[in-house]
């Protein structure tokens, strides 16, 4: 059948059963190995904050006479831990049609928050937590610091996906005028506020690889894939362009040899990464030992504790590191492929295409392929705001996991009843085909 | 008087057993699905994990404290030697003897000594 | 695991594309962490590892003070201000931060050094205390540095300053006991090599971390005593401005155990301000650095030698010419008219030479000097005396002087003759005094030393083990001698010694040799005297004035510095008197 044959077959469902596939599908065991995955991240995360949160502590209290305990990190890591996983719970139990319906609220909040957050910072007002000389983050006082933009990114995620879904039924995904345009508009304002006025590149990065997996899994074809890509690659040079410190990071990316570690305080984030993981060797320095995290290798604790990780454990411990990532990306994609509303699907890709950019693009600045983003590493680095709205997003995907159907039926979409597993499988005699052969 | 079941026994007899071997097992009464069973078996694990990782890593935090107090043995030592050239300085005997009670002190015009 | 993609749907695309990432980054980290594993061990050992030398502190020099030692030469840190004029911003605060608080230690053209852009370090000013350094710190003026540097400080001031020694702008010592005993009082220092965090906080991470504690020197006692070098120097600068000398030396010995109690030299200097010295003769130790012919101060040792041989006793008797002649020499005293037979303590009483020249004769034959006789008085001055080498005394620059051998050809009758009443030979103050030392005490010759002990690290005195001495003359002798030197003083100068103690002595005059030739303007002159009881002699003390075409004489000018010491000196010790 083909894929024309399958959409045709599945816009023929009434609206009803497509929307309302939680009664039409029989609801069967979830994907546990998503929960191994992420909860055996989430103790590695654990394990190293433990080892450098004193140290970490320590820099900070000789650099800023502040006084933060030694185990301060590792405590807070816990609480967020222990807020993520409530989040996960939340979205994994909560049933997620109360969320898909009301995506398009979602997206004003989150735009009304950043845009307050814009005004907050713009007038100075103490609410606002400004640092690096942006202005990123709500300082809430004694529960901590929330990030919008994250918010926001979770907002396009669930929109994105049912506004796609749709145009992907309809069979208009690759309209400009009825899907492209308007998809451009949003990401535009969002790049806007994001990009533009918190000079957070790497969260604008994410955003747009979320919504690029999601036309890409979608089924863009070449031609708008090709101006896609020529338009980033442009609106990317502006930006970079017009930030002096991106272009140093740029410089810096280009000037220095591989292996070489100048003393250039440019490239010394970089250096001291590659040191850090240079120095681990095979197996690593082991826990608590790790010399890189008491100075030399700046936010050691968020944006580059892959190279911390590296340092303690090794290729081996790295190695095993990426595997999860990989594990738990392959099982969002074997999920993607076994749910039928296409809205459902596009969600997932989104997700895979969210944890996959932070992923691919903080290991990659950490070894030196690509220049330096500052983007977080999702469930290792120390920050409640992301973990808690990534936790968040795998909550929902767990949720559908408990929908999924048996490839065979995509195939053929025989029965429009997805409630029982008539004809799937095998008996002793018939195999895969099952009762066709009768 | 009514007899109440206090705890529960499975009984294996269906399986081949020889002679003299007990064929009722207990069973507990509080039954925990897998699911549970990983749960429960990954905190014990993270639990021992977090031991292991308490005193692997104890020795680190001393380093801060001992660079304190060297830091406090030296500045201890660099003002007692200061207070010693001071007090070099103050029993020199030119300062003892340009002071206030060496200039009221006479010289004796006769010694006398006691015979021993 | 099995994933099921299926066919025609995207997520094919997905995964190759994650995977592919995956397999490049898999290969990148094989090759940062496998294959650059040892370049990047090294390059974090480079960064990470700080090596610190920790400075020894030099052993600190004491005198004593009766038993207890108090510090001459003690150390401290002080700080050299330093400018980076690159980062400089604030050019006339800091001008007149520096001016004001470090005062005439801050160099003339500051404004001159802060322009120097292009250089990244520009000394300030030197030698500025901690408090000092302290209030320049609290300005927080930026490219501003401080460098801890070790000075020695003199509590004393000047006191005992050719005994010491001072240490160079480089650290290199100079003169004295600082440069004779460097290698005591230099330590070794530690080493911290250490795994380190951003601040240079020694982490206990690694196996390698070293920490070796520095070894101070040793804190050396001299057996120098504070209250005797002081009024020695305080004598000495009086009695050159009584006599008209301008230079003065004086020493005094412990007759029963040879050590050093006072050693002065005039002109001084103060050791803290060396680099103001315009001429550099107050550096030297006159006392064991300026060899000079000694005159009739030796004369107690040809008597002496002459007693231990038994060829003349005190009251012997030889007639006297006012000259005597020898090979082709004429001799004469100095003083004349004391024609007739007379007795040797007559001849040492006034001095004269034809006495001592026929005590060398009676070693001999009795009538000339010879080879047997010189001999004899090589054996003695240079063997039992230990004339004419060095000492080992503790000080820098010792020098060891000259007495010629009867082997040689100069060693003959003539220069022998000479030598009987101290010319013809070199020597220096040192020698001569622990020569008279072994006469007072009895025939015991101790070597010379400055050094009572040391201080351990924990502030305790530890006094050193008493040496041995060797036999220069019999008992006997020794008592004959010193008994006919008591009385060549009480002869004429009774009045001036306080009663009751028994003191003795002999003067000295000497002629100077100046281009080879004997001046005839310009004499030293020299007294040798002891004190003490009848039955212990405590002290001996020898004195020598100098000056260039001056004619200073041992009775007039060196014997009253000699008293105003050991009357001094008697109550010093609390001597009890006879009677």
């Amino acid at each position: 059948m083909t894929a024309l044959g399958r959409q045709k077959t599945i816009a023929a469902l009434s609206e009803e059963a497509q929307f309302a596939n939680m009664t039409t599908i029989r609801r069967h065991r979830p994907d546990y190995q998503i929960i191994l995955y992420m909860g055996l991240l989430m103790l590695i995360g654990l394990v190293i904050m433990y080892a450098i949160g004193p140290q970490r502590a320590n820099v900070l209290n000789n650099a800023y006479g502040s006084n933060y305990d030694s185990t301060y990190f590792f405590v807070k890591q816990m609480f967020s831990l222990g807020f993520a996983l409530a989040a996960f719970a939340a979205l994994a139990l909560i049933p997620y049609t109360l969320i898909t319906k009301h995506a398009g609220k979602l997206i004003i909040i989150a735009l009304g928050a950043c845009a307050l957050l814009a005004f907050a910072g713009w007038t100075h007002w103490g609410i606002a937590q400004q640092s690096l000389g942006a202005t990123r983050w709500f300082n809430l006082g004694a529960l901590g610091s929330l990030q919008p933009a994250e918010m926001l990114k979770f907002a396009i995620l669930i929109f994105t996906a049912g506004f796609l879904g749709g145009k992907v039924r309809q069979g208009k995904l690759n309209d400009k005028d009825a899907t492209l345009i308007p998809l451009a508009i949003l990401t535009g304002i969002s790049i806007l506020f994001i990009v533009i006025i918190q000079k957070d590149l790497g969260t604008g990065i994410a955003l747009v690889s979320i919504i690029v997996t999601m036309l890409v899994a979608g089924g863009i074809n070449i031609k708008n894939t090709v101006i896609i890509a020529l338009l980033a690659i442009v609106i990317g040079g502006l930006v970079i362009v017009s930030a002096p410190h991106r272009m140093e990071r740029i410089a810096a990316f280009l000037k220095g040899d591989d292996t070489s570690v100048t003393g250039d305080s440019d490239s010394y984030h970089v250096e001291q990464a590659k040191l850090a993981i240079g120095s681990g060797g095979l197996f690593g320095v082991g826990v608590g030992n790790s010399v890189q995290s008491t100075g030399y290798l700046p936010e050691a604790i968020n944006d580059s504790v892959f190279a911390i990780m590296g340092e303690t454990f090794g290729f081996v411990g790295l190695v095993t590191i990426l595997v999860l990532f990989v594990a738990l990306l392959m099982r969002l994609l074997k999920l993607m492929d076994h749910l039928v509303d296409v809205r459902l699907k596009l969600l997932v890709a989104g997700v895979f295409g969210w944890f996959g950019a932070h992923v691919i693009l903080n290991v990659a600045s950490m070894i030196g392929i690509i220049p330096l983003t500052g983007i977080t590493l999702p469930l290792l680095s120390f920050g409640g705001t992301s973990m808690l709205f990534i936790t968040a997003a795998l909550g929902l995907v767990f949720q559908l996991s408990h929908y999924t159907v048996h490839p065979s039926r995509l195939k053929e979409a025989r029965h429009e009843d997805f409630s029982s597993r008539r004809g799937i499988g095998r008996s002793r005699y018939t195999g895969r085909s099952g009762s066709t052969r009768a | 008087m009514y007899y109440q079941r206090t705890q529960n026994f499975s009984s294996r007899r269906q399986q081949n057993w020889s002679r003299n071997q007990n064929t009722v097992a207990f069973v507990s009464a509080i039954k925990l699905g897998p699911v549970t069973h990983t749960v429960l078996v990954a905190l014990m694990i993270t639990v021992l994990g977090l031991i292991y990782l308490t005193q692997a890593t104890r020795a680190t935090s001393y380093d801060y404290e001992t660079q304190k107090i060297d830091s406090q043995i030296a500045e201890l030592n660099t003002q007692k030697s200061d207070l010693q050239i001071e007090n070099a300085r103050l029993t020199a005997l030119q300062t003892v003897k340009n002071s206030s009670v060496a200039s009221t002190m006479v010289a004796p015009t006769s010694t006398n000594y006691v015979a021993q | 695991m099995n994933l099921e993609l299926q066919k025609g749907s995207r997520s094919k695309i997905l995964a190759a594309i994650v995977l592919g990432t995956m397999a490049i980054f898999v290969i990148r980290l094989f090759y940062l962490q496998i294959i650059q594993h040892d370049y990047y061990v090294g390059l974090a050992h480079d960064t990470q590892v700080k090596r610190l030398t920790i400075p020894s502190k030099r052993g600190l020099i004491y005198a004593l003070d009766g038993q207890t030692p108090v510090p001459l030469v003690m150390n401290q840190d002080v700080y050299t201000v330093f400018a980076d004029p690159l980062i400089v911003n604030e050019d006339d605060k800091i001008i007149d931060t520096v001016k004001r608080i470090a005062g005439g230690n801050a160099r003339e053209n500051l404004q001159e050094l802060l322009d120097k852009k292009n250089s990244r370090y520009q000394i300030l000013a030197t030698r500025v205390t901690r408090l000092q350094a302290n209030k320049i710190k609290a300005e927080d003026l930026s490219g501003i540095g401080f460098q801890e540097v070790s000075e020695r400080v003199y509590p004393e001031g000047s006191l005992a300053a050719q005994t010491l020694g001072y240490l160079n702008f480089e650290g290199i010592a100079n003169y004295g006991v600082e440069s004779k005993l460097d290698k005591r009082l230099t330590g070794v220092d530690g080493l911290l090599q250490s795994v380190t965090d951003v601040s240079d906080v020694p982490l206990t991470i690694g196996n390698d971390n070293i920490n070796r504690p520095a070894v101070n020197g040793e804190n050396i006692v001299l057996s120098i005593d504070r209250n005797v070098q002081f009024h020695v120097e305080q004598a000495l600068d009086d009695g050159l401005k009584r006599t008209g000398a301008t230079r003065g030396s004086a020493i005094m010995v412990d007759p029963q155990s040879g050590k050093i109690l006072a050693m002065a030299n005039l002109p001084t200097y103060s050791p803290s301000k060396f680099y103001e010295v315009k001429d550099a003769a107050a550096f030297n130790n006159g006392v064991v650095s300026a060899p000079y012919e000694p005159g009739s101060d030796v004369k107690t040792l040809t008597m002496a030698t002459g007693i231990d041989k038994g060829v003349v006793t005190a009251n012997s008797t030889y007639d006297n010419k006012d000259y005597i002649q020898v090979d082709d020499r004429i001799i004469s005293n100095a003083t004349l008219g004391q024609t007739g037979t007379i007795t040797f303590q007559h001849a040492l009483n006034w001095s004269l030479n034809t006495g001592f020249v026929t005590v060398a004769q009676r070693l001999g034959d009795g009538k000339s000097i010879t080879r047997g006789a010189r001999d004899i008085m090589y054996d003695y001055f240079y063997n039992k005396f230990h004339l004419g080498q060095l000492t080992g005394v503790e000080v820098a620059g010792e020098i060891k002087g000259t007495v010629i051998s009867p082997a040689t050809e100069e060693g003959n009758a003539v220069r022998y003759s000479n030598m009987a009443f101290g010319q013809g030979l070199d020597v220096t103050m040192v020698q001569v005094a622990a020569a008279f030392n072994s006469i007072v005490n009895g025939g015991k010759y101790y070597i010379p030393t400055v050094l009572a002990g040391v201080v351990d690290k924990d502030g305790k005195y530890i006094p050193d083990k008493p040496s041995t001495p060797t036999t220069s003359i019999s008992k006997s002798a020794a008592d004959q001698v010193r008994e006919m030197t008591h009385v060549a003083r009480n002869t004429f100068f009774s009045s001036v010694d306080k009663a009751g103690y028994y003191i003795g002595g002999k003067t000295g005059t000497s002629q100077v040799i100046i281009n080879g030739n004997y001046s005839t303007d310009e004499t030293v002159g020299t007294y040798l005297g002891y004190g003490g009881t009848e039955n212990v002699s405590k002290y001996v003390i020898m004195v020598q004035v100098s000056g260039d075409h001056k004619t200073l004489q041992g009775a007039r000018d060196a014997l009253p510095i000699f008293t105003d010491i050991s009357n001094w000196m008697l109550d010093y010790i609390k001597l009890q008197p006879k009677g």
